[in-house]
């Protein structure tokens, strides 16, 4: 579904990304790890369109969409959450996900905001409710509309383990439902390795590993790097 | 109308992207019929106001509204704040004098190409300037009309435009009925202008509801978001852009056609300025806001034109709309009329509560 | 053409003193300085007021210092306790205020155009270069262009608050994390952009016409130079102040007719083109 191929990035004299390759197969759960500066960011920003690379390409579908704008990309299926919660705070919840599916013609919007837990939340004003609530939020901003292809962005970010935890049961509830493909980078360990079904390690801009939890986990170059003896 | 705080009028707040909660269907009539009232009774101003030279400025301070209501829709949907208004009022001023003088054609038809003229303007310059971040689009705007100031002025432009002297310009035919006469004479004029500044109102009532000022709003709120949403996040701003546009050159035009006259002055930043002004001092969150501020430009400059001094009434104007005005003149009267009703309620509840 | 060579030198100068101190100002505020041109014209009005009073060196010295006091009653009423408008509200306020001046200026002065004396000062007259003769004075202002955009480069690369200010000026959000006191170097950076423009308006007084207009024109041309060269990009704004120049003074030589209508219509193409201006903006 989703082929990386050789990308690479560059800002100025930083590589964020070295010659990344990597393959996403259809209706997987697919994670992306590494430490601080692994580039796992700037990866999402050059599949979703908001960083061209410096070399590589990107295919989408067997198609090359390198050179597409972020606006072709979305309708042709996919979506992004973001780090930095993004969202409309000085909307309600309900009004923001039916602008944003607006364009994709889905009528999912209450079946994603319950899936997600945000039922209770639907006619509170964005920027009042909590953090966690939020956090959810931008990722059923990235939900509705048709998606094929869900790019997350830490969606754990800032909350607990738990709460994270939680957050990556919900979406592996709907992507298999709704036959989404995702990719989801994260910080949290524990919910990649419980909920993915395939793993990329990232390193300083480069793939240090790739496979299965289980494989993963058992990899030296890995541990070494990254995991620590506690794996 | 929406925030309960005294916020200052700065474009992220002046909108928000957050529609005005629903008010409920009877208010809502009520408020229409109370507005259909004002809209017609407007028209029948010249006949209990005989003093002509209030009559005057007044007239003038609606088409002012026109250009002002302009500028107070694209603050409100966009955020992006116009300083070089005089391009579109000056504009459709220029373009209606060089119909009616170089194709000599009457009135009423001068005038609708001075409006297709000026749409397709703004819409060009929208195209290349709501690209920018708001402040770059304010210091484009002001290069603009400087632009125009200048191509006005040179001696090229003399034979259409009379460059430092302006035009005179000899009218023919009629405005929908109104020879160049009639439309010098406040009396008569002021129709006109009222319709003007109803339908400024009408235009600015729609775009507020309308999918596009959703839209619009959203993106001022969150642009990114709504380009990974796929929306094409420029073509809602030009449109916003050239609306804004055409009510200037809606304004210019009339205020040609009432004159008689075209210069420079029309297009300047002072021009602008005092469009400005009038839209912040009015309050753009709200669609007549504009149009009151304006009237109370054209009457605070009655006073301080005649000295020559326009410009320290503008700029006296926009630092008391950014300091003390916050949501501008109808945010105050708002606000004034949530405290009464405070007041009042709590008065009410006074008698039987309880002291802890 | 060496005339108009050294007559666009010498404009470019006046330009990257005001240019510089607009630049400087936003870098470090935040703040896009709609009444700078009003202080360049205040430097003038002063330049020439003293001038005539005294002479023309005294108010070479005077008026720079005094306007750079200015920038303390700026800095402390204006841009400090303002700090939570945003930068719109701070630009529509120094709007507002450029008009207030100029309305001032031109109720004490009148419309009349007015030129610096510089009799007795050893730089009236013309001198003798290359067959030709050329006014000293526009050779002083190159002079005085020149060292201080060489103390200006001096400053920014090599000093610390100067690099501080290079860095506050590309991301402002990242630098606040260094922990240099920002407060008191904003300080004094807003009373160097005052003392800039004040410089400019004084050096402006014996060649241009001295007029309340001037105020609102220069305001023009420095903000068009600075969003040109890459709002938040000092070296930026300074470099599209010389081909501003350039092309003014070039532009009036060969195309009179358009003297004035050339320079805005370039930056607007070239705006077209690149809408975020040719150097370096900030990243945030």
């Amino acid at each position: 579904m989703l082929s990386i191929e050789g990308v690479a990035v560059n800002f100025g004299k930083v590589q964020a990304l070295r010659g990344v390759t990597m393959n996403v197969e259809p209706g997987v759960l697919h994670g992306i790890i590494g430490p601080n500066g692994a580039g796992k960011s700037t990866l999402i920003d050059v599949v979703s369109g908001r960083t061209a690379a410096s070399a590589g390409r990107v295919r989408f579908e067997g198609h090359d969409i390198s050179r597409r704008s972020v606006v072709w990309r979305k309708r042709a299926g996919i979506s992004r959450s973001f780090q930095k919660t993004s969202i409309f705070r000085n909307e309600t919840v309900r009004d923001q996900l039916e602008l944003v599916s607006a364009l994709g013609s889905d009528a999912a919007v209450e079946e994603i905001a319950e899936a997600l837990g945000l039922g209770s939340v639907m006619d509170a004003v964005a920027g009042t409710i909590a953090y966690g609530d939020q956090r959810r939020v931008d990722l059923a901003l990235a939900l509705v509309g048709k998606t094929k292809l869900l790019l997350l962005d830490e969606p754990g970010a800032g909350l607990s383990s738990a709460e994270t935890m939680a957050m990556f049961a919900h979406v592996r509830e709907l992507t298999e439902k709704r036959g989404i493909t995702a990719v989801i980078v994260e910080h949290d360990v524990d919910a990649v390795f419980a909920t993915c079904d395939r793993i990329t390690v990232l390193d300083l801009g480069s793939v240090l590993a790739e496979g299965t939890p289980a494989e993963v986990r058992s990899n030296d170059d890995v541990i070494v790097a990254y995991l620590g003896t506690a794996a | 109308m929406t925030d309960s705080k005294l916020t200052l009028p700065s474009p992220e707040l002046l909108t928000g992207g957050r529609a005005a909660p629903r008010a409920s269907p009877r208010r809502l009539v009520a408020w229409y019929i109370v507005g259909g009232v004002v809209a017609v009774l407007g028209f029948l101003v010249p006949l209990v106001l005989r003093n002509v030279h209030w009559l005057d400025v007044l007239g003038q301070g609606l088409v002012l509204g026109v250009a002002a209501t302009g500028v107070g829709i694209l603050v409100r949907q966009t955020g992006l704040v116009n300083f070089g208004a005089g391009a579109v009022f000056g504009g459709g001023a220029y373009l209606y004098a060089i119909a009616v003088l170089q194709l000599q054609i009457d009135m009423t038809l001068a005038f609708l190409l001075a409006m297709v003229g000026i749409t397709v303007m703004a819409f060009l310059v929208g195209i290349i300037t709501v690209r920018t971040g708001h402040l770059q689009f304010a210091i484009l705007t002001i290069a603009f009309a400087s632009l125009l100031v200048q191509f006005v002025l040179t001696q090229f432009a003399r034979p259409v435009t009379g460059a430092a002297d302006g035009k005179i310009l000899q009218q023919t035919g009629t405005f929908f009925g109104l020879s160049a006469k009639a439309m010098f004479q406040a009396s008569t004029f002021w129709p006109v202008a009222w319709a003007a500044i109803l339908i400024a109102v009408a235009v600015a009532i729609v775009v507020e509801r309308s999918k596009l000022g959703r839209i619009a709003r959203a993106i001022q709120e969150n642009e990114e978001r709504m380009l990974f949403a796929g929306y094409r996040v420029l073509w809602p701003k030009v449109a916003v852009f050239t609306i804004a546009g055409a009510l200037g050159g809606l304004a210019g035009a009339l205020t040609a056609m009432h004159y008689s006259f075209v210069s420079p002055s029309l297009l300047d930043i002072s021009s602008g300025g005092s469009i400005l002004v009038a839209a912040l001092v009015g309050g753009p969150q709200s669609a007549f806001g504009p149009a009151i501020g304006a009237i109370l430009y054209a009457i605070g400059e009655d006073a301080f034109g005649a000295a020559g001094r326009a410009d320290l009434l503008t700029g006296i104007g926009i630092i008391a709309a950014i300091v003390l005005l916050r949501r501008g003149f109808v945010g105050l009267i708002e606000d004034v009329v949530k405290l009464i009703r405070r007041g009042v309620a709590k008065t009410r509840k006074g008698s039987s509560r309880v002291e802890h | 053409m060496i005339a108009t060579l050294i007559n666009s030198i010498a404009f470019s100068s006046l330009l990257i003193l005001v240019v510089t101190g607009l630049a400087v100002i936003y870098g470090l505020r935040g703040v896009m300085n709609f009444a700078h041109g009003a202080l360049y014209m205040a430097g003038a009005y002063l330049g020439y007021t003293i001038a005539q009073v005294a002479n023309f060196w005294v108010a070479l010295i005077a008026v720079p210092i005094v306007m750079g006091l200015v920038g303390f009653p700026i800095e402390f009423g204006v841009f400090r306790p303002l700090r939570k408008l945003s930068p719109m509200n701070i630009a529509l306020l120094t709007f507002g205020a450029a008009l207030i001046i100029s309305d001032v200026i031109l109720r004490i002065f009148g419309s009349a155009a007015y030129t610096a004396n510089l009799a007795g000062t050893g730089l009236e007259g013309t001198v003798d270069l290359w067959g030709q003769r050329y006014p000293v004075y526009r050779l002083f202002v190159i002079v005085v262009g020149i060292v201080f955009s060489l103390a200006l480069f001096l400053w920014l690369r090599f000093s610390r608050s100067g690099m501080y200010v290079r860095a506050v000026s590309q991301d402002p959000q990242t630098s606040a994390m260094t922990g240099i006191n920002a407060d008191r170097i904003g300080m004094w950076i807003v009373c160097l952009g005052t003392g800039c423009a004040g410089l400019a308006g004084v050096l402006a007084a014996p060649y241009v016409a001295v007029l309340p207009t001037m105020g609102a024109q220069m305001a023009t041309i420095a903000l068009i130079i600075v969003v040109l060269g890459g709002v938040g990009s000092i070296g930026g704004a300074i470099l599209m102040a010389v081909i501003y120049g350039f092309v003014t003074t070039f532009g009036a030589q060969f195309l009179p007719e358009f003297a004035a209508v050339v320079p805005f219509l370039v930056a607007f193409l070239i705006l077209v083109i690149r809408p975020q201006g040719l150097g370096r903006s900030r990243t945030t």
